[in-house]
């Protein structure tokens, strides 16, 4: 018979595993980084990286970081392309582990709410109207018309879902819906498009990671740290919901706040990554599920778990993008499916125990 | 209840019909014309399609196809046209039977009662069933990048279109002349680069029309470069960036592809390759050779000047005496017979 001192020590015991579980992934994290770093089609490895960064971090050691060309290959592609595969991972994992979390459903994924067609939808019509149009600031405006349309996509799903009272069925068929509406948008734009507007839509599509600047990192960076917080201090609210909206709210959680603020957050976080890659969108729906796997369903260590899962996953596959092809590349939404669904399967083969509650 | 029923009922009937009609308007051969020459051309997917020549109502699908349709003199016997389709300007006044090859309406298409259409490979097979199945020949064939990795020169192969247009117009003089003329610059260029080593040839990053997208196109040798993504496995690769910078190439080439531009927007294409992050470092940007053209000039009878453009940017020395803008305008005046406007490469 198990006493209460002895369901404490197990429950200690598991929470020191699963501390030890995420510590891990962090370094496995690490390792992938220092190995990202050193690869590429261009000549620069560990030793020609490392002197181009620690002569930025300490221009007082006087390092030769190499020629200018070098220093570009480390310090304008490989170095961002890595910061955002890290923060665009954690970002869509996150919001996808959350969303799954609050509205109780393992098909979610941060894009219910139908803000991929919306994203693809706003950046077409900007590509297909093209520089004749915008001009210089053709990028620019493409990035934010496909935010711009996520937001609305958002909200049209909000006023829907508000008709008939804020649940996980409304939330999630609303989004099923305004995501058609898009998608049958984009799909007209796609129809009418010239070959070249209609190939590069097609791309857009597919995910890169290829054009990323400093200037995408810089901003999605605060967005997604904002949104991983106030998720992770919702972790608690999570764990309740999951026992039912009556035992929740009997418990004191107001469930409808907290979905409606992690869905907006994991919204948010997702429309500003896919606004700059294009639609990157296994991560946030597998993250969370091989980490729910791996470490269960308490919500304080399935976000901090799924968050570097995420990016430990996205930047492998971006890393293998970038090699696989020698000096060309894959769009890394590709690569993402092809590596994550075997790791997926064989996980969903090999656990024994029902992970979904 | 019922009424709603019998509403939708009638309703679905009726579409049944209307499906069923126009589908049997279609697929009914029409009736063949009395006795006419025939002859055989093979297009460029290597269909031998008989045509009754000489044509006399032709549609045109593409763009550089209607180019050469009317340098042969034949404007008049194109009774239909795609969207692309705009040059020369007078062509405007026929009617459009689709946005591009990829979905034409065929119903308006067939209205116009056409003896043949030609169309680039974009026209899908089934669509292509669909109109010879109305009795009506399609001859599919193109002047761009059908297969990059052919190395027939792009003036070499649009001659051999011309000459075969030629026929079935019944134009073989004029197609001769345009393509003598073609290949007077093809040998012109190909005269002043023979002797260069490969040290004399610059390195050539061709950037398609959204960054990175490259293509393994021997056009540039045919200009005397080298193209940085020649030995890629794939045909139109996305480059890695590292490679490019590590390649360092000595001219940088970048096609604008919308068809509404000016000045301006070359400018501002050559200024964000200028000014990309990581490229800083790269001979073409140092040097500012970086060059921005417009599609046109690589397509149909405007070739050579495409040609021109491009061994000028490589090799200024050896063609400082050659205006790839006048030949263009010269081109233009002689075979369309009118003043060409706007602007078609940069700087």
């Amino acid at each position: 018979m198990t006493t209460t001192s002895e369901v404490k020590r197990l429950y200690v015991k598991g929470k020191k595993r699963k501390v030890l579980v995420i510590l891990s992934a962090l370094i496995v994290l690490l390792i992938t980084i220092v190995i990202s770093i050193s690869l590429g089609s261009g000549s620069p490895r560990f030793m020609e990286a490392a002197r181009v960064i620690l002569s930025k971090i300490f221009p007082f050691l006087e390092i030769n970081p190499g020629d200018t060309n070098t220093q570009n290959i480390i310090l304008q592609f490989r170095l961002p392309r890595i910061v955002l595969a890290i923060i665009a991972g954690a970002g869509l994992a996150v919001s996808g582990a959350s969303m799954q979390g609050v509205l109780r459903n393992p098909l979610v994924s941060p894009f219910i709410l139908g803000i991929s067609a919306a994203a693809g939808f706003g950046a077409a019509l900007v590509i297909v109207l093209g520089i004749g149009v915008f001009g210089p600031y053709t990028g620019y405006i493409k990035v934010a018309s496909a935010f711009i349309f996520s937001m609305l996509a958002m909200l049209m799903v909000y006023s829907i879902a508000r008709l008939r009272g804020i649940t996980s069925e409304t939330v999630i068929l609303a989004g099923v819906a305004v995501g058609y509406l898009f998608s049958a948008m984009l799909s007209i734009i796609q129809s009418i498009a010239s070959q070249y507007a209609a190939t590069e839509i097609v791309f857009w599509l597919l995910g890169s990671l290829t054009k990323v600047t400093w200037e995408a990192v810089l901003i999605i960076l605060p967005l997604v740290l904002v949104a991983i917080t106030l998720m992770i201090r919702h972790s608690w609210d999570m764990n309740v919901m999951g026992l039912g909206e009556e035992t929740a709210t009997s418990l004191g959680v107001n469930s409808r706040r907290v979905l409606i603020v992690c869905i907006t957050l994991g919204t948010l976080a997702t429309a500003s990554i896919i606004s700059f890659t294009g639609i990157i969108g296994f991560i946030g729906l597998v993250s969370p599920h091989i980490a729910r796997m791996i470490i269960g369903s308490d919500h304080r260590f399935l976000l901090p778990f799924s968050i570097v899962l995420g990016a430990i996953l996205l930047l492998c596959s971006d890393t293998l993008a970038r090699l696989v092809l020698m000096h060309s590349e894959l769009p890394v939404g590709i690569v993402t499916s092809l590596i994550g669904v075997p790791f997926f399967i064989y996980l969903l083969l090999s656990r024994r125990r029902l992970f979904w509650h | 209840m019922k009424k709603r029923t019998v509403v939708l009922s009638v309703a679905i009937i009726v579409l049944v019909i209307a499906a069923l009609a126009y589908a049997t308007l279609v697929y009914v051969p029409s009736e063949t014309a009395p006795e006419k020459e025939t002859i055989t051309v093979v297009d460029v997917l290597g269909v031998a399609v008989e045509v009754e020549v000489p044509v006399e109502r032709i549609i045109s699908l593409a763009s550089d196809l209607s180019e050469i349709i009317c340098a042969l003199g034949s404007e008049d016997k194109i009774v239909g046209r795609d969207a692309t389709s705009i040059f020369p300007p007078s062509i405007l006044e026929k009617p459009v039977v689709g946005e591009s090859s990829y979905n034409p309406n065929l119903e308006v298409l067939l209205e116009l009662n056409p003896d043949l259409v030609v169309s680039d490979s974009m026209l899908t097979s089934e669509t292509r069933q669909m109109i010879e199945g109305a009795g009506v020949p399609v001859f599919i064939s193109t002047t761009g990048e059908l297969d990059p990795r052919s190395t027939v020169t792009a003036i070499n192969l649009t001659g051999q279109l011309v000459t075969k247009f030629g026929l079935i117009l019944g134009e073989e003089e004029k197609a001769n002349e345009i393509v003598d003329y073609m290949e007077s610059y093809e040998d012109l260029v190909n005269e002043r680069i023979k002797n260069l080593t490969p040290s004399e040839k610059p390195l050539v990053y061709y950037e398609w029309y959204t960054p990175w997208y490259s293509c393994v196109t021997a056009s540039v040798t045919h200009s005397g470069g080298i193209n940085i993504a020649a030995n890629e496995t794939v045909s139109f690769p996305t480059l890695s960036p590292e490679y490019v910078v590590e390649k360092n190439p000595d001219v940088i080439i970048r096609m604008i592809s919308s068809s509404d531009h000016d000045v301006a927007d070359f400018q501002t294409m050559r200024e964000e390759i200028l000014n990309r992050p990581g490229l800083s470092g790269v001979k073409a940007v140092k040097e500012g050779r970086v060059y921005i053209y417009d599609y046109a000039v690589r397509t149909g009878i405007r070739i050579p000047a495409g040609l021109l453009y491009w061994a000028k940017w490589f090799h200024p020395s050896l063609f400082e005496d050659i205006d790839p803008a006048a030949i263009h305008k010269e081109l233009i005046q002689r075979f369309f017979g009118i003043e060409l406007e706007g602007v078609f490469a940069y700087p």
